[in-house]
């Protein structure tokens, strides 16, 4: 997320002076960036929410969305948008990205002027994501091709309360999709992604002695599906905590029936870090022909591509990236989640920090080590 | 053609000036996002629909509770 700092500035020199702040989680926006892929209930959501403050030190209370993100749905919010209501509950901004700077001069034509500007300095927020002992980066992800989107998946809780240890993120060629509202299907052939990724908040890895993941795939509504049953790969280390990702042919028809959701079974054995349980775990998922409107985008799709040669863009090659150097657009735009003491200057150890919350912890350096997404 | 040919400049200044107009007033991509996002229902104005969410901690919190006081509500999550 952008801006903590700068944001966690005003809501220190505002919370006592009659100001509502709160952080809303609805959905992970970027999955994968540091493992974090979307909670599948709202206790997880919480442990999410409670991971952030612990892990960036910042003080400001937090709301959680519903999983249906009905908030995020009434205000039509944008990722990480800023939204000022009047003391009537009167929307009096709002902004696609949050904009500390911009807020704080909204609050002190609102509010006033506060007599000491607290400065990102004067803070211990820095978001740092402690690093993990179990290795990581020894399974190559997959090669995902291009027009792919996030499809709807649904948990199946069996009763017992076990924990989503591994958490499906599913994803398919979106031209051969339904399309919405009437639109003229056309079926083909495309590609269907699964991916199981270990939730950090459990700190739990692979024990790549014990039997591999195993998924199994049913449906009824005629797709034609590359394979029925997966396998995840034989791995030497005897642990990690990297993902297991399968991308399968698929094939719809002129019969095909998307209100029939793929059914997923998946077992693997759930064991912790600290070595105190290793659990075997089955769990069931429903995948739908729909696409996730709250699914977010891998960063693997757009970041290896805007910032592989981040450091072409300093110009007059100081070691420092200023706001000036950086091209218009979308690469402007994560100075927020790089530039950590807010200086408006990038420095080579926010640079780091910020590449390494890819791939597994690896970083990139080009696309080509970032599997060639 | 004549005629042409004499307006011929005019429509050029007029075309240049127009360019360099633009390019002046080409907002940053992030104030581009944001004018999109401001015409969005709901917009500048309208009153915040009763929501219910949870706290932190997990209890039942309803957007309600936010009137009496200014509110900023930020959207964020762990990435």
């Amino acid at each position: 997320m952008r801006n903590v700092s700068g944001l966690e500035t005003v809501y220190r020199d505002y919370q006592n002076k009659d100001v509502n702040f709160y952080y809303v989680y609805s959905n992970v926006q970027h999955p994968e960036i540091n493992n974090y892929v979307a909670p599948h209930n709202i206790k997880e959501k919480l442990m999410h929410i409670a991971e952030f403050k612990r892990l960036s030190k910042s003080k400001m209370p937090w709301l959680a969305d519903t999983m249906t993100q009905d908030l995020k749905k009434a205000l039509r919010a944008a990722p990480n948008g800023e939204y000022v209501f009047d003391k009537n509950g009167k929307l009096i901004r709002k902004r696609f990205w949050s904009d500390p700077n911009t807020l704080r001069k909204d609050l002190e034509e609102l509010i006033g002027k506060v007599d000491k500007i607290t400065r990102v300095e004067d803070l211990p927020t820095r978001f740092k994501v402690e690093p993990r002992k179990i290795a990581s980066g020894v399974v190559k992800p997959v090669k995902m091709p291009g027009g792919m989107i996030a499809l709807v998946v649904e948990p199946q809780p069996d009763g017992k309360k076990t924990p989503y240890y591994v958490k499906l993120r599913a994803e398919m060629t979106n031209a051969i999709l339904p399309r919405p509202k009437g639109g003229k299907y056309r079926p083909g052939s495309g590609k269907l992604f699964l991916g199981f990724y270990l939730d950090p908040i459990y700190k739990v890895h692979w024990n790549n002695k014990m039997r591999p993941i195993v998924v199994q795939i049913k449906q009824d509504g005629n797709v034609k599906l590359q394979k029925y049953q997966l396998t995840g790969p034989k791995v030497k280390e005897a642990a990690d905590v990297d993902p297991r990702q399968f991308l399968l042919e698929i094939d719809t028809l002129e019969k095909t029936d998307f209100k029939k959701p793929l059914e997923i079974t998946v077992a693997y054995a759930a064991c912790d870090d600290a070595e105190t349980f290793c659990l075997p775990v089955k769990q069931k998922y429903l995948v739908k022909f729909q696409r996730n409107r709250f699914g977010g985008t891998r960063p693997g799709v757009f970041m290896p591509k805007m910032f592989a040669k981040v450091w072409e863009f300093d110009k007059n090659k100081d070691g420092i990236i200023t706001k000036d150097e950086l091209p218009e657009g979308r690469v402007s735009l994560y100075i927020g989640h790089i530039d950590k003491n807010n200086d408006d200057k990038l420095d080579s150890q926010e640079i780091k920090e910020f590449l390494q919350m890819f791939n597994n912890g690896r970083g990139f350096d080009s696309d080509k080590n970032f599997g060639g997404r | 053609m004549k005629n042409l040919l004499a307006f011929g400049p005019l429509v050029a200044v007029v075309l240049f000036s127009s360019a360099i107009h633009a390019q002046e007033k080409r907002p940053e991509f992030a104030e581009m996002y944001n004018k999109r996002h401001a015409k969005q229902k709901p917009v500048v104005g309208d009153t915040l629909d009763e929501v219910g969410l949870f706290d932190a901690a997990g209890k039942k919190f309803s957007t309600k509770n936010l009137k009496g006081k200014h509110t900023v509500l930020v959207f964020g999550c762990l990435t």
